[in-house]
Formats: C-alpha cells, sequence, structure tokens
C-alpha cells in the first residue's frame, strides 16, 4: 500500500478510527497489526522477512543485556548484525556482487555463466534494517536497556508511517513514544494534517509533474540541447527531493495524528550554502545513522586528517551503496565523499569552522552563489544517481559540455510554477514563517488555504500518480 | 482500573480532526467544480482521451449554441485540424445563402482509428450535423506512420462524453483537470482554444511559447493498414444509418524538392487509389485538392499542414464543393487527378 493510493485513502481513517476508539494498551497491538496489513498489502511473503529481523533483534537485545562477559555480549551483537546484513545482501545485492565478479573475472579474461537469484526486492528493506541494527547496537552500548514487551518492540520495528521509505528512527526516539501513553493535542492534528498536505503537494504538485521532463532528458540524451539537459538536471534533483521530502512529511504527518513525533528528515537542503551543510539537511536521518554506526566507530575525526578523510568516504560510500546494488551509486557515494573532504580541506585552509546542527552560516551578498553552486554539486552528481550505467552517465555529461544548442523554451517555462511551489514551500519552512502563519490560522482561513493546496494535489494526483522513487531502496 | 477509551479523553481534538477535514474537502472539492465548470469546452476525460475528447465537447457546445443553420462537421487529423478556416467557410456559406454553418473537430494525429469513438462520443451526446466532411491525407492509411495518436485505451466504449452535472463533475472534476497541469496537454488545450494557429497569421514569440509547435517528425515508412480503412468506411457507415450525408477531401501535400524525405511522397497513389476505391464502392464524394498548381509552396506550414493562408484558400473550395454536393452532383476525383 502507498500513501498515494485509494486503499491507504481507506485505510488511515479506518486506522485512526479504532485507535481513538481503544484504551492505550490495545492501541499498541491494533498499530502493530495495522502496521503488518499495510506491509503485507505490498506481498505477504515480505512479512516473514520483517518478522525474521523482529525476531532475532528482540531476542539477541536481551541477550545482550543478560551476557555477563564482554566477548559474550558481542557474540550476539555479531549474530543480530549479521542476520541483518544476510538479509540485505542475499535479496538487494546478491545478484549485484554476482554480475560485479562476473565483470571482473571477464576483464581477467575467464569466462564464467553465473546463476543469478530471481529475488523481489523487499521493500522498505534497507529501512528496517537499518532501525532494527541501531537499537541492538544502542543496546550493546549501554544506552538504553532492550524492549520490554516484544509486541511493543515489533511496532517499534514495523511502525508503518516510516516502515517502507523512513525516517530511519532510533529507538531511543521511538520506543519511549511507544512504551508511555500518549495524548494527541489539537496542535499534533493540526500540524500533521498539515504536513500531510504539505507532502503530498510536494509529491504530486511537484515531484510527478516533474518526472516526465527528466525521464525525457535522460531517454533521448542526443536529442537535448546542453542547456536543456542543465535544466532536467536541475528538475531532477527538485524533483528526488519533492519526493522524499514528500514521503517524510506524510509519514511525520500520519504519524502525529497518532500522538507519535517521527524525527525531521529534510530540513530544506536545496537552500545549503556548502556540501557539508547539505548532508546535515538532506535525509537527515541516514546521514546520522552513518555517522553514528559508521564514522564515529571507524575513528571520525579523532584519528589523523589522513584518516579522517578515509572515514569521510568509507562512510558515504557505504550511504551509496545502501541506495542501490549498481556501482552508479557507489561512484554517486564517492562523489560526494570527495565533495565533503574537499570542503573540509577548504574549511582548514582557510581557518573557517562548520556550526553545530546544520551549520548554517549568516545571509550575506555571497549566499545565493553558494546556495546556487552547492545545489549545482548535488544536481550534476545526479547524472550517477539517475543514469542506468555509467555509459549513459557518461553520455549526459559530455553532451552537456559539447555545447549543444536549443532550448525547449515552452517546456521550460511550463515548470516554472510549480518550481516555484516549491520553493515557497522550502522557504516558509527554512525561516519559520510556515509554521508561524499556520499557527496564526482560524478554522476558515486555514480551510480556504489548506483547500486549495487539497484541489491542487487531488487534480494533480487524480491521473496516474507515480510510486515513491525512495521504494526502490 | 478500566482505562477510557482514547476517544472520549480525546473528544474535543476528534472533533477538530473531523471539522477541519470536513471543512478542507468541502473547499476542495468547491474548488474543483468551480473550475471544471468554468474551464471552457473542458471534457470530463482522463489523460489518455483527453485530446480526442475536448475536441468533441467543443463540437457539441458549438452545435448546442448554434442557431436554426445545419452544422458542417469536419472530422480528420491536423491536415483538418489546421487546414479548415471557420470564418471563411461560413462567409462562403452567407454568400451563397446556404443553411450552414462550419465546426472543424480535426484532432492532431487522429486518423479513423481515433475519430471513430470520438465520433460516436458527440452522435452520443446528441450531435446531429447536417452533413460531415471527412479529411484525409498522405498518412491517413499509413501504418507505420509515427504520427498517428491513439486513446491510449483499447476500451474504446469508455470514450465517451460524459454530461456536465454536479455529480459528475465532482467525481470526475479532478480527473478532468489533470491534463492542464501537463505541459503536453496544456499545449493541446490552448491549440485548440486558439483554433491551432490557423487564424493567426504571423506566430509571435509569446504565442509560440503559449502554443507549442506541432511539427510531425520526419518520417518516410509506410505500410497501408487495413484497418484504419475498415475505421474509415465504420465512420461512412454510422453517418448512413443515421441519415447524415458525408463526403471525403484529400488534402494537398507542399511540392516535393528533392532532399525532403520526410513523408512518403513515393505512396501517394496507393493511399489515394484504396479512398478512392472505398468512396466509389460506397458512392460518396471524393474531392481531391492534391493536384497541381492549386497551391503554391508559401501557402504550406510544413510538408502537409497550410498555413491560414493555405486554410483560407481551401475551405473556400471545399464550401463550393459542398454547394454542388448539396445539388445532388456526387463527384469523385479519379487518381488521374493526383498530381
Amino acid at each position: 500500500m502507498v500513501f498515494n493510493s485509494f486503499a491507504f485513502a481507506i485505510f488511515l481513517p479506518l486506522v485512526l478510527l479504532g485507535y481513538y476508539l481503544l484504551p492505550f494498551k490495545g492501541q499498541n497491538r491494533f498499530l502493530l497489526v495495522a502496521s503488518l496489513v499495510f506491509y503485507g498489502w505490498w506481498d505477504w511473503r515480505f512479512l516473514f522477512l520483517l518478522g525474521l529481523t523482529i525476531a532475532v533483534d528482540y531476542y539477541a537485545s536481551h541477550a545482550i543485556a543478560r551476557a555477563p562477559t564482554k566477548e559474550k555480549k558481542l557474540r550476539w551483537l555479531r549474530i543480530s548484525l549479521g542476520t541483518n546484513i544476510l538479509v540485505l545482501s542475499v535479496f538487494k545485492y546478491c545478484n549485484f556482487f554476482i554480475s560485479s565478479c562476473e565483470g571482473l573475472l571477464h576483464t581477467l579474461g575467464f569466462q564464467v555463466h553465473p546463476v543469478t537469484l530471481q529475488l523481489a526486492l523487499p521493500i522498505g528493506i534497507s529501512f528496517y534494517t537499518f532501525m532494527s541494527m541501531s537499537y541492538v547496537i544502542d543496546v550493546y552500548w549501554g544506552k538504553f536497556p532492550p524492549a520490554e514487551n516484544f509486541f511493543d518492540f515489533a511496532l517499534f520495528v514495523s511502525y508503518f508511517p516510516h516502515l517502507v521509505a523512513g525516517p530511519i528512527l532510533r529507538a531511543g526516539q521511538l520506543l519511549p513514544q511507544i512504551e508511555r501513553p500518549r495524548r494527541v493535542t489539537k496542535e499534533q492534528i493540526r500540524d500533521g494534517l498539515t504536513l500531510m498536505l504539505v507532502g503530498y503537494a510536494r509529491k504530486v504538485l511537484i515531484a510527478d509533474l516533474l518526472a516526465s521532463y527528466v525521464d525525457e532528458a535522460f531517454r533521448n540524451i542526443p536529442g537535448m540541447s546542453s542547456a536543456d539537459l542543465v535544466i532536467r538536471l536541475w528538475l531532477c534533483a527538485i524533483q528526488i527531493y519533492g519526493d522524499f521530502a514528500g514521503y517524510s512529511d506524510i509519514a511525520r504527518g500520519v504519524s502525529k495524528l497518532f500522538g507519535i513525533e517521527l524525527h525531521l528528515n529534510f530540513a530544506t537542503p536545496l537552500l545549503s550554502q556548502n556540501i557539508t551543510e547539505f548532508w546535515r539537511r538532506w535525509h537527515i536521518t541516514l546521514s546520522s545513522w552513518l555517522r553514528d554506526y559508521v564514522y564515529i566507530p571507524l575513528g571520525g575525526s579523532r584519528k589523523g586528517e589522513p584518516k579522517t578523510y578515509r572515514n569521510l568516504m568509507i562512510t558515504m560510500l557505504t550511504s551509496g551503496l545502501w541506495h542501490g546494488a549498481n556501482w552508479t551509486y557507489v561512484a554517486f557515494g564517492a562523489v560526494h565523499g570527495l565533495a565533503l573532504g574537499i570542503h573540509k580541506f577548504w574549511m582548514k585552509m582557510t581557518g573557517t569552522s562548520i556550526g553545530k546542527e546544520y551549520g548554517t552560516k549568516p545571509w550575506n551578498a555571497a549566499t545565493p552563489i553558494k546556495i546556487f553552486l552547492t545545489f549545482n554539486t548535488f544536481a550534476f552528481s545526479l547524472v550517477l544517481f539517475r543514469s542506468p550505467n555509467f555509459g549513459t552517465a557518461w553520455q549526459y555529461l559530455t553532451r552537456i559540455f559539447q555545447f549543444a544548442p536549443g532550448l525547449h523554451v515552452g517546456t521550460s517555462l511550463f515548470v516554472i510554477p510549480f518550481v516555484l511551489i516549491g520553493l515557497s514551500l522550502d522557504l516558509a519552512q527554512y525561516t519559520g514563517v510556515g509554521q508561524r502563519l499556520i499557527a496564526g490560522m482560524g478554522l476558515v482561513t486555514r480551510s480556504i488555504a489548506f483547500g486549495v493546496l487539497l484541489a491542487l494535489v487531488l487534480i494533480a494526483g487524480s491521473d496516474n500518480s507515480l510510486p515513491f522513487v525512495y521504494f526502490q531502496f | 482500573m478500566k482505562q477510557e477509551p482514547f476517544i472520549r479523553e480525546h473528544r474535543s481534538e476528534f472533533r477538530t480532526l473531523a471539522v477541519s477535514a470536513l471543512a478542507i474537502a468541502f473547499v476542495a472539492y468547491a474548488l474543483i467544480a468551480v473550475l471544471a465548470f468554468s474551464v471552457p469546452h473542458l471534457p470530463l476525460a482522463n489523460k489518455r482521451t483527453f485530446y480526442g475528447l475536448l475536441r468533441a465537447q467543443m463540437a457539441v457546445d458549438r452545435s448546442q449554441v448554434a442557431g436554426a443553420q445545419g452544422m458542417v462537421l469536419f472530422l480528420g487529423s491536423s491536415v483538418v485540424e489546421r487546414g479548415i478556416s471557420e470564418p471563411v467557410l461560413d462567409s462562403v456559406f452567407g454568400e451563397k445563402k446556404l443553411p450552414l454553418e462550419s465546426m472543424n473537430a480535426g484532432t492532431g494525429g487522429f486518423s479513423a482509428e481515433a475519430n471513430l469513438p470520438m465520433f460516436r462520443a458527440m452522435l452520443e451526446d446528441g450531435l446531429r450535423p447536417a452533413c460531415v466532411v471527412y479529411g484525409v491525407s498522405i498518412q491517413e492509411l499509413n501504418g507505420a506512420s509515427t504520427v498517428h495518436a491513439f486513446f491510449g485505451t483499447k476500451d474504446t466504449a469508455s470514450v465517451k462524453l460524459k454530461p456536465k452535472t454536479l455529480w459528475n463533475v465532482l467525481r470526475y472534476g479532478a480527473v478532468a483537470l489533470a491534463p492542464l497541469l501537463s505541459g503536453d496537454h496544456f499545449h493541446q488545450y490552448i491549440f485548440a482554444a486558439n483554433n491551432a494557429f490557423r487564424d493567426v497569421p504571423q506566430l509571435n514569440l509569446m504565442n509560440r511559447l503559449m502554443f507549442g509547435t506541432n511539427q510531425p517528425p520526419r518520417d518516410s515508412a509506410y505500410r497501408f493498414e487495413p484497418q484504419y480503412l475498415a475505421d474509415l468506411r465504420e465512420i461512412v457507415t454510422i453517418c448512413r444509418e443515421r441519415h447524415i450525408p458525408i463526403a471525403i477531401y484529400n488534402a494537398p501535400l507542399r511540392q516535393r524538392l528533392p532532399d525532403e524525405v520526410d513523408i512518403p511522397y513515393e505512396h501517394r497513389a496507393d493511399s489515394y487509389r484504396e479512398i478512392y476505391a472505398l468512396a466509389q464502392s460506397l458512392d460518396i464524394p471524393f474531392w481531391n485538392f492534391d493536384r497541381a498548381g492549386l497551391f503554391v509552396r508559401d501557402e504550406f506550414q510544413d510538408n502537409y499542414h497550410l498555413t491560414p493562408a493555405g486554410a483560407a484558400k481551401i475551405s473556400a473550395m471545399i464550401a463550393d464543393s459542398i454547394e454542388e454536393w448539396r445539388s445532388g452532383t456526387v463527384v469523385q476525383d479519379a487518381l488521374a487527378t493526383l498530381k
């Protein structure tokens, strides 16, 4: 089941009604059943894998807590991580590894005929395995005790708003909310509905509308001018952002209606002034996961400069590989690892540093240029993200630098209103104006404003709405 | 201690949720209804059927405001859409004191296969033309052509004009408005609403940006497709059943230059022969305007679309042919008239 489907439009009100009718004790069980129905709607067989992750990690976390020695704790940690990584390897990366080995052996002159597995990629596997692994690691590190109740833990892993495409939550953020009685406030309902509407607007009004222009560019690279290819890359950046941020907004909005807060996942990253700030604003939960469970355990920036850059690159390569089983994604990660390293070096040479949280510098005359450069760094890296292979990516980039003349002016002009809508939503979020405006609105004003946005969403999303891009991860 | 149901403890929040959702939904659907009723000629279609049903809706809407004049309905592809000038036809009809009014329902890319369900939709919606004139071109029967558009649905029975009642608008309004948010369909709408350039002699930059272009791709492949001929025959049969006189005309081609291989010039006679045979077998008029010396190169926008000046010229000729036809003469221009 997807958020932009008729089935979900029926599912959510029913679940909310059941949830509001039940006392706290029944709510968690009800949400768990609803989450399993939501996930099983894709394919009921995926439930077994989800169940395996839940069972292994719940049991392993308790075994770690009970283990008398560090060695025994480590053993259970390895069992848990090994199971999760094995599941990921088999279902997501197996054919990738096989074909990569085949390619390497061919290059070395060996003729092989490997057998690949015909397996469907379970939806959301990258998200829920990362969540569950972080829980076990945190228990191992002694950050908190294991979840007492198995069903509460199962709900933590399978909670439907964030199950298939994040945000990737930590146990410390979500488990306490599950284990304690919840209260839904009027503000949460207001903010929840707002977020859902903004999320749907980002998805159907911006991402889906821009998708056809981006697809056309990658389908017909020789037929496009250089300017068109650059513009379509910008649209690709806005499309992927709209799609992914839209999903996160909907997930957070839906969750608020249950009185559960999910972590912010996108903090207007396209308005970042440098690449380091970008990765603090883009897919925040994944970035922080990689920071806490890959970068810092490798040593972070504490083991000298060369190792800092090495750790940065390994972290970004992992990020690339997480996105998909293809070398183009790894290259995407490598490009950003390089960009982050260059920025780090630049800060060292200029004696500047990046502050806490997002590290946003105060705006000045140079800020628009910095934003433009950072945006283009991200947009151009998407050639690798979007291309099915290196050949297509190379063809795209070389076509741009051929400076082929021409421009589809009509097409380019048509998308401007939708890009401006997206920019307005981001600026409202970035400056906090949006939050203040909504808080000050009465019922009538809010109904009109949101009603207009809902009408646009219904119109744009009514005919052949596209699946969320990040479902493939 | 027995726990209270969540809803009882949160009565106020639940009420807020319900009232907010209802108010927002009301505003949204009211806006959709207002837009669906106020956008001129908007058909309650989806993206697949949009352009065809738009043209059909325009014909039906026009017939509803027409006076006692009989409607001459023009069907065909873009050679009709861009090549038939209603003001010129109506002016000539007026001069000749013919009680007729023209309606150009030509649709870019539509051969008989797509025109057939569109024509049925118009008739089901109550359209009663005094006569039908179907314009063909070299691509009409070409199964290898890349310019043919289709409704994109095999279920052509679903291609229907829905009446614009409040219930239908609430039910289908969002889907019907969706094409206007797509660049291609928006251009189609602007194209149709502005009479496909034929009344705009010189497009300025703003026109070009608004209207887009309708340049067919270079394509000289040809393969006779019998199904297209069968669909054209079906259109004639439907007219016969409803006692609607129908005539066919052959649109002109631009004089070919040696380096131009963008349409299947070598197969002009193949296409003409089949349609001529159809006209003969069904005893309907077949007028050929693809004759030497009839049109000069400057009267063409491209290889087979006329400029507004060319459209005015052919429209006056067709009006003369219609007058002759109404007097009882059935003209069937033989293959030899093809230049």
